[in-house]
């Protein structure tokens, strides 16, 4: 073979442009598309609009990745000393929780006694059956006893 | 010596982008007929680009049509700033690779017939004939060979030898499409031709 005529490997690649695919198949596909983008296919909620938005500028995914990281760990850097200038860990320890004091709310008022019960209370009808009773009924009582 | 008769790359970019952007618009208030239009005037290179990507036609029509269907929900984040055909190219380019990175060593060829023109013509079949003398099993061959050496290629080189050295491209164009820079393009294009060089030897 002619050196000048030689096949060039970009030659030979270029090859790959005869390959065509059957008869008819460019008429049809733009139909099947419509078709199934009229059947509702591929409508997105916004987790998939965002991952549209990535597989078209996969850059942005990973802009947002070092986003997210970058706040979590400016996050993690600044809470301490944010919680130091504000005075909540003067003892040094950053988690330690101020005690509280509970309060008796449902404690009666002093030097009163009161007998309390929420104990559901049957009130069977006479000369029904007890398995014909269709519903037990919770009756709360308080009872005030006086000084 | 006659140039091959191989077909010049159907790549020059979108001819009239004014118009794609009045179809883009009509497209993004549901009108699915300027859609239709948008897929027929770019239907065939994106179909190309990943059946030569997969070497399988219905892989390619697959991904071809999800594509094209995630292009129509995603058409309301397109703004303008790159041509619309880029910006599908885009699309179905990175479907592509996502879909090969998956399939990854299960490669099953299904090629589409060549060109019946290409059996008979004659300096194409110069350079098969000196390996064979049946000459279209000799063809048949190449084009394995040749699909063979592709899917041997890294996705990120096969995919900047198919965008630039089949669909014609520019470097710009391809750098814009695969988010990379011109220089990347060309170092991968390069390293692309010495790979295929040495899988294809017996035909150079």
């Amino acid at each position: 073979m002619d050196p000048q005529a030689r096949p060039t490997v970009e030659k030979i690649i270029a090859l790959k442009r005869l390959e065509q695919p059957p008869p008819g198949y460019f008429r049809l596909l733009p139909e099947r598309i419509i078709h199934r983008i009229e059947q509702g296919e591929g409508q997105s909620n916004i987790w998939e609009f965002w991952s549209a938005a990535f597989s078209i500028r996969p850059v942005l995914a990973y802009a947002l990745g070092l986003t997210v990281c970058g706040a979590l760990t400016a996050g993690i850097w600044f809470a301490p000393r944010m919680a130091q200038s504000a005075g909540i860990a003067a003892s040094g320890d950053l988690w330690a929780v101020e005690s509280f004091k509970t309060a008796a709310v449902d404690a009666p008022p002093s030097g009163e006694r009161w007998l309390g019960s929420t104990n559901p209370i049957m009130t069977p009808r006479s000369g029904e059956s007890l398995n014909l009773i269709p519903e037990g009924r919770a009756i709360p009582v308080s009872l005030y006893l006086g000084n | 010596m006659q140039a091959l008769s191989i077909p010049a790359p159907n790549a020059e970019p979108a001819a009239q982008p004014e118009e794609d952007l009045a179809l883009v618009r009509r497209a993004q208030r549901e009108d699915t007929a300027a859609y239709d239009e948008l897929i027929r005037r770019y239907q065939e290179r994106i179909y190309a680009t990943i059946y030569h990507m997969t070497s399988n036609h219905e892989d390619a029509n697959d991904l071809a049509q999800e594509a094209f269907i995630k292009g129509y929900r995603a058409l309301r984040s397109f703004k303008g700033d790159s041509s619309f055909y880029t910006w599908v190219y885009r699309i179905a380019v990175n479907k592509t690779i996502n879909f090969l990175k998956q399939r990854k060593n299960r490669v099953q060829m299904s090629l589409n017939d060549m060109d019946f023109n290409a059996e008979h013509d004659p300096e194409l079949l110069a350079l098969v004939s000196h390996n064979t003398p049946r000459r279209d099993l000799a063809l048949a061959e190449l084009q394995e060979k040749l699909n063979a050496a592709l899917q041997k290629l890294s996705e990120h080189h096969r995919m900047v030898v198919v965008l630039h050295d089949i669909q014609g491209l520019s470097h710009e164009e391809i750098g814009e499409i695969m988010d990379c820079n011109v220089g990347t393009v060309r170092s991968r294009l390069f390293y692309a031709r010495q790979q295929l060089q040495a899988y294809l030897a017996e035909y150079l």
